[in-house]
């Protein structure tokens, strides 16, 4: 969730090193089972707090489960999920323009990567509370703020990324095109739209994360639908179970996400040897 | 890398001069006047540095910022300790590394209001739900990149150092500390960025005291000014910690990497 493309997945990492894993296959058929003992303990820990503590402050995990179950089949989820992830996807839209521009000239001029540095640093690390409360004062309890909240934490991301594929274009290949007279549309086709996609695609993955976050927090703070206005719903209505509920499904629906767009990415470039 | 090193290099990049910074400086000043011009109830620059400064005045401003600060670093400290702890665990054992794995993919995607909701309605209005949701909202970047750095950690070469009878403390200082210098580094950066926006949200809901209350006072007496001066104490402190602080020492641990 932290690095660009320049640091790969967990998973590859025992094979690029293969002096820390003394013991290379092994777990293959077990790790499955190692971080599911995991999950049920740490599940068990919870329980047993939960017994402790016996109060609805901390309700037990099988409640937790009823509620995530009854809010599934209500279709209250879907609804839910669907409306955030709509009001993420529209910002993405802007910030995939914005970024693209601004990533553009960041890469063929450093006067740019200077002039844009300090904004986007600003931008891409702003507390989430200072964009919630913004987008509520701008632009109320509709769908508006949220939007823009996710497109403009994405944009740096996939700005810095998009810089960072326009200066990976090999410089000959450039110098190439201009001998051999291409038009413009081409060099952008053939030589910078190959080079850029993969970068833009890390900058799309670890600019999700950050963005969902903030556009639900966004949503807690003011809005009318989407997971964000229903766990503000429960803190309001002090439903602890209800709250456990909604971030079990928040956790769900985000590692889902992850783990499809990790999965398009290296089917995607899987032609790109360097890379994948 | 992380993304924020790509920022810190761009920042200290050759091309960096002071010129470009200053026109960045001078376009979001612009554009918030234009902001102040169009919007009816923007309110100035001066007149939110008038207000930080009416703040410092009646002994707000230090006063919140100490006791946030206090709850920031019990809370990071904590955050860090067990992190590491963890995070050693994983990068040295796959038992360890497959069993909490898993975890702390669920614990990086829980996003830091929802700590601050769930602390406020366990522990109240007291000096716990700060520190707790602090600590919660850092420790999993913390394991992140600990157990990184562990696994950077180059065996064979300590292997070589140990057939070659190097003393311990140099191959600690020579082999084990660069490697593990870059991921450290990343770790209390994400760590400090994730904190603070939790202890933020902490204490705009369940604190009466603190840098999130005291925004949450003046957005809740529906003056901009004021919350404005706040954000600009965020925005100024966070500058400070990355790229004055964090950002050098970084440069320096990670020195031997850039040729």
């Amino acid at each position: 969730m932290t690095q660009t493309i320049t640091a790969r997945p967990a998973e590859r990492e025992p094979r690029d090193k293969p002096s820390r894993a003394a013991v290379p296959r092994p777990w293959g058929s077990r790790r499955w089972l190692v971080s599911g003992l995991a999950l049920i303990a740490a599940v068990g820990l919870w329980a047993l707090a939960a017994v402790i503590v016996d109060d609805p402050i901390l309700p037990n995990p099988a409640d937790v489960a009823d509620r995530v179950l009854a809010i599934i089949v209500s279709g209250a989820a879907v609804t839910n999920f669907a409306a955030s992830i709509c009001k993420i996807a529209a910002g993405f839209a802007i910030a995939m323009v914005a970024g693209l521009i601004i990533g553009f000239a960041m890469g063929r001029s450093t006067f740019m990567t200077s002039y844009f540095s300090l904004p986007l640093f600003v931008l891409g690390n702003m507390p989430g509370l200072t964009y919630a409360v913004f987008g509520l004062l701008i632009f109320g309890v509709g769908a508006g703020g949220p939007i823009v909240v996710s497109a403009l934490v994405a944009t740096p991301f996939i700005a810095i990324n998009v810089a960072e594929g326009v200066r990976s274009v090999d410089g000959n290949l450039l110098a190439m095109c201009h001998a051999f007279e291409r038009r413009r549309s081409d060099i952008l086709r053939h030589l910078y739209l190959p080079a850029v996609t993969t970068f833009v695609f890390a900058g799309v993955r670890y600019g999700f994360a950050m963005a969902w976050k903030v556009e639900a927090l966004t949503e807690v703070f003011g809005a009318s639908s989407g997971v964000g206005f229903m766990i503000r719903k429960a803190y309001q209505e002090f439903q602890v179970g209800d709250m456990l509920a909604w971030t079990a499904l928040f956790i769900v629906a985000m590692v889902l996400i992850e783990r499809a767009l990790a999965h398009l990415e290296s089917r995607f470039f899987a032609w790109r040897k360097e890379i994948a | 890398m992380t993304v924020l090193t790509s920022w810190q290099r761009q920042l200290r990049s050759q091309g960096t001069s002071a010129a470009a910074v200053l026109a960045a400086l001078a376009t979001v000043i612009g554009a918030w006047q234009l902001a102040v011009i169009v919007g009816n109830r923007v309110p100035s620059l001066a007149e939110t540095i008038g207000r930080l400064g009416a703040e410092a005045a009646i002994g707000e401003l230090w006063g919140n910022l100490a006791i946030s600060m206090n709850r920031f670093l019990l809370g990071l400290v904590a955050a860090l300790v067990v992190g590491a702890v963890i995070g050693v665990l994983m990068g040295l054992s796959k038992l360890a590394d497959l069993a909490f794995s898993d975890l702390n993919a669920a614990a990086l995607a829980i996003p830091a209001v929802i700590w601050a909701l769930l602390t406020t309605m366990w522990f109240g209005f007291g000096w716990l739900t700060p520190v707790v949701t602090v600590f919660l909202s850092g420790l999993p970047f913390v394991v992140v990149n600990i157990a990184k750095a562990t696994r950077a950690v180059p065996a064979d070469l300590i292997l070589m150092a140990r057939a070659f009878g190097i003393p311990r403390s140099r191959v600690l200082r020579e082999i084990v500390a660069p490697a593990v210098a870059g991921s450290t580094v990343a770790a209390v950066r994400f760590a400090i960025m994730s904190a603070w926006n939790g202890l933020l949200l902490a204490e705009w809901f369940g604190s009466t005291s603190g840098v999130g209350w005291r925004s949450r006072y003046w957005y809740d007496a529906n003056q901009l000014d004021g919350f404005l001066a706040w954000v600009l104490v965020f925005i100024l402190l966070l500058v400070i910690a990355d790229l004055l602080i964090l950002g050098p020492i970084e440069r320096y641990a990670t020195r031997w990497r850039t040729a």
